[in-house]
């Protein structure tokens, strides 16, 4: 009787081993330039599809914010002076200190300073801990103060702009674990680019709250 | 080597740092009236979209990564940005 | 025991439906102008009114746009089934690509019924008309949260593919995790009447829609070249003397 569906199975049937002399005999691919070399990407290249193209989706929604307000000036000047500017503007020091972290941090590493690349890696985290703390405080004050998501539209886009950004936040904040793990364990083969990789997702995270602070925040009529 | 371009980093912080604190007292409603008020916003704008170019060629390191690469984020930067500052004065 | 010859034929057949429903699907419901849907803000008696002026051609959409979702379901399989080949024999992203593919077709399918229904009785009283259209359209846009797991099931297999000759390419596994971030607010569009969240919004609805259209024909060529390579593997295929010897794909990776 066959222990799993036939099409689970390598081809050859299960008593069949990989063909070691066909492996040794296949084109080897060639590695991928390091940092510093020419044609170098930060990461792999499939990784910058997705940052781009969530940075472009970003970009459509500061339009469609920008869009909204060209409709209704009033409503939304009226709504941008209930929010506390410093506090955005605290948050975007926040993560850019959290991005220099993780920049000197892919230094560390490549230096081959392990611990020291972990440390950074943990501050980081914690400034992106920070990041969401403040965030939650400042949206946990708005909603007291009667700004809700339908309270009207600046508020809706506030909320929903921010709330995506969050996601990013958190999704960062796993990221950032998966790569203070990673550096708990022995070094690995293609280490240096997972850790390119996470440090370019972190970044992406700085880079779309420092247009967003501005947009939200500081879009003056 | 290492330890200049690590300080390299650190200034670029610095100078981002910076730029937020003067964005944050441009963007502030005090003092500024009428056009000077569109003007500032579409300063504090385009000083985002510089932060973010020094974000992406020295923290991400762009500035060193295979052409396409960068002249993609570059593009990024230009059409986002410019059609962030046009649908501000525009719309 | 000597396998038959592979025959992939079935496989490549549900792949190509990828490229075809996304065309028969717009074709049905951009033809007959019943999308972009009517605004969720228009008073019970416009909604109505707009069911009723040519109706027998707003039918035909819904129809029409039922019957082209008949097609979503095949490429899921096909999908699968490649996805079968990187995971072998813990295939809990390929069964979870498979469970939420058939969720999206069912949750496609069933609003443009909903659709029908609504569009049947045109003479009814406008609230009801006007709540089977909020119901079809909500329904159709919300129902694409399972897609979103199917992305993200689909990028993690192929992340996670390690052997000497990939599945798919990397690159598709970011493309997937993209596309599913895209989809992110249609969550929202229960909340919104008016703006770029609504079930006719710029947001929620036109972006959701034409990258989905993007991502069946994207994932039906690159299916059917995996397949493709599944039947070179498996049937041996001497006009490629560097591929791996049947059974290679589990080789271990080369260093980075």
């Amino acid at each position: 009787m066959r222990p799993f569906p036939i099409f689970l199975e390598p081809p050859g049937g299960t008593t069949a081993a990989p063909s070691g002399a066909a492996a040794a005999a296949a084109q080897p691919t060639a590695p991928r330039p390091r940092a510093g070399q020419r044609g170098w990407v930060p990461g792999e290249p499939g990784l910058w599809v997705f940052l781009l193209g969530d940075m472009t989706m970003f970009g459509v929604f500061f339009v469609a914010f920008l869009v909204q307000r060209g409709e209704d000036p009033a409503t939304f000047a009226h709504s941008r002076e209930a929010l506390t500017v410093a506090v955005g503007a605290i948050n975007t020091v926040v993560l850019l200190t959290s991005s220099l972290l993780v920049a000197l941090a892919v230094r560390a590493h490549r230096d081959g300073a392990r611990e020291r690349s972990r440390g950074l890696v943990a501050g980081a985290a914690a400034c992106g801990a920070l990041f969401a703390v403040i965030k939650v405080a400042e949206w946990a004050t708005k909603l007291a103060d009667g700004h809700h998501p339908d309270s009207d539209l600046f508020f809706t886009y506030y909320y929903l702009l921010t709330g995506v950004h969050f996601l990013h936040v958190l999704i960062g904040g796993c990221v950032l674990t998966f790569w203070l793990r990673r550096l708990g364990r022995a070094p690995r083969a293609g280490e240096e680019r997972v850790v390119e990789g996470c440090a370019s997702y972190w970044h992406m995270v700085d880079l779309l709250w420092v247009v967003l602070f501005p947009v939200l925040y500081l879009s003056a009529t | 080597m290492t330890s200049l371009l690590r300080s390299r980093v650190v200034l670029v912080w610095l100078l981002l740092v910076a730029a937020t604190v003067v964005s944050l007292a441009l963007g502030s409603s005090h003092g500024v009236e009428g056009d000077a008020v569109e003007a500032a916003t579409v300063a504090v704008l385009a000083v985002a979209f510089v932060k973010v170019r020094y974000v992406g060629l020295e923290f991400m390191e762009l500035r060193h990564a295979a052409p396409p690469l960068r002249i993609a984020f570059e593009a990024w930067i230009a059409l986002v940005g410019a059609a962030v500052v046009g649908t501000y004065l525009l719309a | 025991m000597p396998f038959p010859r592979l025959d992939v034929r079935p496989q490549l057949w549900c792949a190509a439906c990828g490229y075809v429903f996304p065309i028969l699907v717009l074709l049905a419901l951009f033809g007959t102008g019943v999308l972009p849907a009517q605004s969720p803000n228009d008073s019970a008696e416009a909604i109505a009114a707009w069911y009723q002026d040519d109706h027998t051609r707003k039918l035909l959409g819904f129809a029409g746009g039922a019957v082209g979702l008949g097609l979503l379901g095949p490429l899921t399989i096909a999908i699968t089934i490649q996805m079968f080949r990187i995971e072998g024999r813990s295939p809990a992203m390929a069964l979870l690509n498979l469970a939420a593919g058939t969720f999206t077709w069912v949750l496609t399918i069933v609003p443009m019924i909903i659709l029908c229904a609504t569009a049947f009785r045109p003479d009814r009283n406008p609230e009801i008309t006007q709540f089977g259209h909020d119901l079809g359209w909500i329904m159709f846009f919300m129902g694409f949260a399972p897609f979103a797991a199917q992305d993200v099931a689909i990028a993690v297999a192929i992340l996670r593919d390690r052997s000497r000759r990939p599945v798919f390419p990397r690159w598709l596994a970011w493309f997937n995790l993209w596309v599913g971030f895209l989809f992110a607010p249609a969550i929202v569009i229960p909340f919104f009447h008016v703006g770029p969240f609504t079930y006719r919004g710029v947001l929620a609805f036109w972006i959701p829609t034409l990258i989905y259209g993007l991502w069946a024909i994207v994932m039906a060529f690159y299916t059917q070249r995996a397949i493709r390579d599944q039947e070179r593997e498996e049937n041996g295929d001497p006009a490629t003397p560097t591929a791996p010897a049947a059974g290679d794909r589990t080789a271990e990776p080369v260093a980075a």
